[in-house]
């Protein structure tokens, strides 16, 4: 399979099942929400050394809680008792503490975790909380459900944030590499890729930018360590270990996507694989372990042929 | 279906002077049934002890097609009561009501909507005194004006009151939100210990609560938004407008407040 140019591998996406929390962080501009939401989704690239992998969702939210300018944010854990643990680091200390910012829940969900009613206690005592009751929440209409939310007193007013928040099963994993030329070409395709994925609703690109240069293999020669570099896809080691480079490739960069469903995953890959494609880039490669660990496996070509949306799962 | 209940006239219960127990007339009684099966149902709870019967039936027990003439108004809704008529003689209409919506196109008596946990409360016409006392979720919405202690010692849920609020609105409130459109009577929120009481006119608190600045609250907007949506009138960017705040009642810990809409916002 061919597309403007690009051979597509015939090969697929291995991903994995992790636990996931949509937030909406509203404030006075997008400019202090995106402050606040770039904050708490910092240093959460893998969820192997992060603890959790979050990123800000591309397109923002039609309405708010408040009325205020927000963006989405989603997170992902191992377990919800995880995911709990780095909401509430992440939201204290990052949401909590960025002017003006509130932060809510935007995923209904039968699972939820503590969020304001841990964090509620910073208020010592001055917290309040207000009930959105189901009968107010039918009256209000559109976006607005019932919710808890507490209001912790701060310098600038009040820290508003729900008292839980929705927890459901997510896709993380997802990926694409890129194979291009020149290193110049490679990373223009990566660019395009995460600008059309920054279209689509439900994903996040966890990696700095949205670009992962270091893919990983499993295992090592050093015993402590469960991951390292991807050594047949590095271009100066295409002498000295098994490489998965052809002769015309110069740089590789790969995309990772995380969603709130495998549709969504696929819809992103599709969209990302279309808009890197094209001069320059030799093929698009995907990142897999046999098949073997991940629940979710995303075949390149069946996707791509079938124009986006089914993940063959 | 919809249950639509008009008020037939009952002029001896009217000169009696006594109160009618409207206590049975809630969604979570009538939802669901045909109007048939509702004319035959018993229009006083057997739940509520203090029933002080209107008709001339003396102590027996009023069905509920003896009060008001019942038919199904077509709206798809489930849930939904409608009363037409003029229900300023009936007690506690919608008290204990958990779900669903009831509708009054008139007046109430005291204690509408008393210890409600949820669904929807709307009365057209004036509310007599204490309405939404005790409510522990849901929402009131009085067009007209309340009697003395709207909300009073509400714990939860939110009540609006459109028209003058009498004396004591929001006494004793435990919890919940307060919204009047209009500066209330004396002895507004008095021993409050928690909650809201939202004023949307110029007023000043009583002498137990102290000024607390000038604030947003901008999490407010689902109450507005709910307001809206039940055809409230509200000033124009209330959503986004500067508050005066009082914290109060301080003889009660001053952890409730009351916010009062600043006229320039």
């Amino acid at each position: 399979m061919v597309i403007a140019g690009t051979l597509i591998e015939d090969t697929y996406a291995e991903a994995f099942a992790l636990r996931v929390a949509r937030l909406l962080i509203t404030a006075d501009d997008t400019g202090l929400a995106r402050t606040a939401a770039t904050a708490m989704t910092g240093f959460a690239a893998s969820i192997i050394g992060c603890g959790c992998e979050a990123g800000i969702e591309g397109p923002p939210p039609p309405d708010t809680p408040d009325g205020r300018p927000g963006l989405r944010v989603l997170a992902f854990g191992r377990t919800a008792a995880e995911l709990q643990d780095q909401l509430v680091r992440r939201v204290g200390n990052c949401v909590m503490t960025a002017a003006t910012a509130a932060c809510y829940d935007d995923l209904p969900a039968d699972e939820t975790v503590r969020l304001g009613s841990r964090l509620r206690f910073f208020g010592d005592g001055h917290q309040a909380s207000k009930r959105v009751d189901p009968a107010l929440a039918a009256l209000a209409g559109g976006t607005v459900r019932p919710r808890r939310l507490w209001r912790i007193p701060v310098m600038d007013g009040e820290f508003v944030v729900d008292a839980r928040c929705g927890v459901r099963k997510g896709v993380a994993g997802g990926n694409f590499l890129i194979l291009g030329r020149t290193p110049g070409a490679t990373l223009d395709a990566a660019r395009r890729a995460v600008a059309a994925i920054g279209a689509v609703a439900g994903v996040i690109m966890p990696f700095p930018g949205g670009i992962v240069r270091s893919g990983s293999k499993v295992g090592s020669r050093y015993r402590r360590l469960v991951a390292s570099t991807n050594s047949a896809y590095c271009p100066t080691l295409r002498a000295v270990v098994p490489t998965a480079l052809p002769g015309d490739v110069a740089s590789v960069l790969e995309i990772v996507i995380d969603g709130l469903t495998a549709a969504d995953v696929a819809a992103a890959m599709v969209a990302g694989i279309r808009a890197a494609c094209g001069p320059g880039i030799a093929r698009i490669g995907a990142g897999n372990y046999g098949g073997r660990l991940g629940k979710h496996l995303f075949h390149l070509r069946p996707l791509l042929g079938a124009g986006g949306g089914k993940a063959a799962t | 279906m919809s249950l639509r209940l008009r008020w037939r006239s009952r002029p001896e219960a009217a000169a009696s002077g006594l109160a009618l127990d409207g206590a049975a007339i809630t969604p979570d009684r009538l939802g669901g049934l045909s109007p048939l099966d509702a004319t035959r149902l018993a229009a006083l709870a057997a739940a509520a002890p203090a029933v002080t019967e209107p008709t001339a039936a003396g102590r027996d027990v009023a069905t509920l097609g003896d009060l008001f003439a019942i038919d199904d108004d077509g709206d798809p809704a489930p849930d939904t009561i409608t009363i037409e008529g003029d229900m300023r003689g009936v007690a506690r209409l919608g008290a204990g009501m958990s779900r669903g919506r009831l509708r009054v196109r008139g007046g109430v008596g005291s204690r509408a909507g008393s210890s409600m946990s949820g669904g929807r409360l709307e009365i057209d016409g004036d509310a007599g005194t204490r309405a939404g006392e005790g409510m522990t979720g849901g929402v009131i919405v009085v067009r007209g004006a309340a009697g003395a202690m709207a909300a009073f010692r509400m714990r939860r849920g939110t009540v609006f009151i459109g028209g003058a609020a009498g004396a004591a609105a929001g006494a004793a409130l435990i919890a919940g939100t307060l919204v009047l459109a209009r500066a209330p009577g004396p002895g507004a929120a008095a021993l409050m210990r928690r909650g809201t009481v939202v004023v949307l006119e110029p007023f000043v608190p009583g002498a137990t609560f102290a000024a607390a600045g000038r604030t947003t609250a901008p999490w407010l907007k689902p109450w507005w938004d709910a307001l809206g949506g039940a055809g409230v009138p509200l000033p124009a960017g209330v959503a986004g407008a500067r508050f005066t705040r009082y914290s109060g009642d301080l003889a009660e810990g001053g952890h409730g407040e009351i916010l009062i809409l600043e006229e320039d916002s």
